[in-house]
């Protein structure tokens, strides 16, 4: 096509510019915001202070009023290992929803991808009051319900307060909301698989389970790796779901991940620095996961 | 396609009893799966209809009368201004998005940059961010500029953090258009704009309508920088949710009520437009 070679970029500035600027500014800022004493004194006298590596410092082996091990034992785990189950619960139910939405007829399949949609578009603030209302300690549905099946005494139980019951509840909102999207993805995945090649090895005598694991499986590649990695983010970046459950908010530092760690430390108790640090650190992991991200995507678009 | 259903149709016959069973009972999962979708949401209109009584009590009462209490508890409490925020951000912020986002997508499919991939990359890229890190350095700029709690913050904002799914999206939803029609259209001497008009909008139709759709959602649903960077001027409806949860926590109607109405757009979007979710959805992943 004759073209000059100039317009497309012109088409392409705005954008650039508009994401080059909300990127790397922030990214540059809050870098050196990490190297810098910026508490409410600094904030005060508008001067903070160059300090070095001293944020990081406090972030791997313990801010004030913390456990040394603080990042080691609570944050990271809460995390990282949530993340990993929460990619996991999340990829294993979509698979399962897709193809129970390809062997279905189209009226059933309308009923659950309208279902699906709205559990995907319920915003997360609404989404994670319902769960705490449902599993509220004094009056929730939960608790009457595990009451009435003789499951808890009396006496009731707080889930809020520990940590593995509180994180329990918010990888079932986490799951909860975001599955719909990776069942969806993986279903229209699914149609692109001819059935041509199912009907030939269901002739073979291949089984259901053999059929997914070396027809499917193969094939959809690259859509598991898209919604493999796109849900590692999500999961890493967790924030309202945490930020917004009883304890999550401040209040009970056992509860944190990176994300809100970094937000309480910045906005509720103004240590900007330490704040940024763990920002940084959050950045950084986050960073490596979608290198990983776009090498597998771009590897596969390559050989197709 | 014939001949497949023809070699089914023999072995299928001594099966069909088995085919009928397994289709029942999938089926019956998929209605089990639905409900299990929605029942957040079902559970939350439910408790929205009680008297504040009615939801407080243990067992919860399931027949109980209908009551508009909670309504009028929390429009009472003057929570248009907050809507009309959200509203005004997400629209605007939409059409930003896409005024920006269709010229770079058609840049990257139609009329391929040499270095599209790298293009690509970098609009790709920017999922990494966590807006936690983005929070302090725009606030503090913000605060030096003194442009917070303005409601275009937020729009400039939401425009940059959708742009990236925007243009991803837009880019497969043209790379759909066959090529001989631009150059047909060429022939015909038919300039950028007619071109775009004629040709690719009636294509690319339904992927606008699609990625509006998810950046309306993104936006209405956004937290974070909502909550740290406005005040009572630019409040959206989800940071006067949070507030007026933690007000009035304890009275269940009353903030089941809030949070269905401050959730009704996104679902009503969501809920009457599924089949433009669904493509949009996949056509953002897939390609």
């Amino acid at each position: 096509m004759r073209e000059s070679k100039t317009r497309p970029w012109l088409l392409l500035a705005g954008p650039l510019l508009v994401i080059a600027g909300l990127l790397l500014y922030p990214i540059v800022r809050v870098t050196t915001l990490s190297f810098q004493r910026y508490n409410l004194r600094e904030v005060i006298s508008g001067s903070p202070v160059f300090i070095g590596w001293d944020n990081y410092k406090q972030v791997f082996t313990g801010a004030p009023g913390l456990p040394g091990s603080y990042l080691w034992r609570t944050i990271l785990p809460n995390t990282v290992v949530f993340a990993a189950l929460a990619v996991i619960l999340t990829i294993v139910l979509g698979t399962l929803v897709a193809l129970l939405l390809q062997s279905v007829g189209p009226r059933v399949r309308a009923l659950v991808i309208g279902a699906a949609l709205i559990a995907w578009a319920l915003p997360a603030v609404t989404g994670t009051y319902v769960w705490v209302w449902i599993f509220d300690p004094d009056n929730g549905v939960a608790l009457h319900f595990l009451q009435s099946i003789g499951i808890l005494g009396q006496e009731g139980h707080n889930w809020f307060t520990d940590r593995y019951s509180f994180y329990a509840i918010a990888l079932l909102n986490v799951v909860h909301h975001s599955y719909p999207f990776v069942a969806i993805t993986i279903f229209a995945g699914l149609l692109t698989v001819p059935t041509e090649l199912h009907e030939a090895a269901k002739i073979d005598g291949a089984s259901a389970w053999r059929r997914f694991w070396s027809i499917t499986v193969p094939l959809m590649r690259p859509v598991f790796a898209v919604v493999t990695i796109l849900s590692t983010i999500w999961d890493f970046k967790v924030f309202a779901q945490i930020y917004l459950m009883p304890g999550g908010d401040g209040s009970n530092p056992e509860v944190f991940n990176l994300g809100v760690w970094s937000y309480v430390s910045s906005i509720n108790q103004t240590k900007y620095g330490l704040g940024s640090a763990i920002a940084v650190l959050l950045t950084v992991v986050l960073l490596l996961i979608t290198l990983v991200y776009l090498r597998l995507l771009f590897r596969e678009e390559d050989t197709a | 396609m014939t001949t497949v259903k023809q070699a089914q149709a023999g072995p299928a016959m001594t099966q069909a009893g088995k085919k009928k069973r397994s289709g029942v009972l999938l089926t019956g999962a998929a209605w089990i799966i639905s409900v299990l979708f929605v029942f957040p949401v079902v559970w939350m209109i439910w408790t929205s209809f009680h008297s504040e009584t009615d939801a407080a009590t243990n067992p919860p009462k399931i027949l109980s009368p209908f009551s508009t209490e909670g309504y009028s508890a929390f429009f009472g409490s003057n929570p248009w201004p907050p809507i009309l925020n959200s509203l005004t951000a997400s629209v605007i912020s939409t059409v930003f998005v896409l005024c920006l986002a269709l010229p770079a997508a058609y840049a990257l499919s139609i009329r391929p940059v040499k270095k599209w991939s790298d293009v690509l990359f970098f609009f790709l890229s920017t999922k990494f961010m966590p807006v936690v890190a983005a929070l302090l350095p725009v606030y503090l700029f913000a605060e030096k500029i003194k442009f917070l709690d303005n409601i275009w913050l937020l729009i400039i904002l939401y425009t940059s953090m959708n742009l990236p799914i925007a243009v991803w999206m837009l880019r497969s939803f043209l790379s759909e258009i066959p090529d001989e029609m631009l150059e047909a259209a060429q022939v015909d001497g038919a300039g950028l704009v007619r071109t775009l008009r004629e040709i690719i909008a009636p294509v690319i139709m339904p992927g606008i309508a699609s990625a509006a759709l998810i950046c309306f959602i993104f936006s209405w649903n956004e937290l974070l920088f909502a909550r740290v960077l406005t005040g009572t001027r630019a409040e959206t409806a989800p940071v006067f949710l949070t507030g007026f949860v933690t007000s009035q926590g304890l009275f269940l109607a009353q903030v089941c009520a809030a949070s269905f109405v401050v959730s009704l757009p996104v679902l009503a979007a969501g809920f009457a437009a599924q089949d433009k979710l669904v493509q949009g959805l996949s056509m953002g992943a897939v390609r």
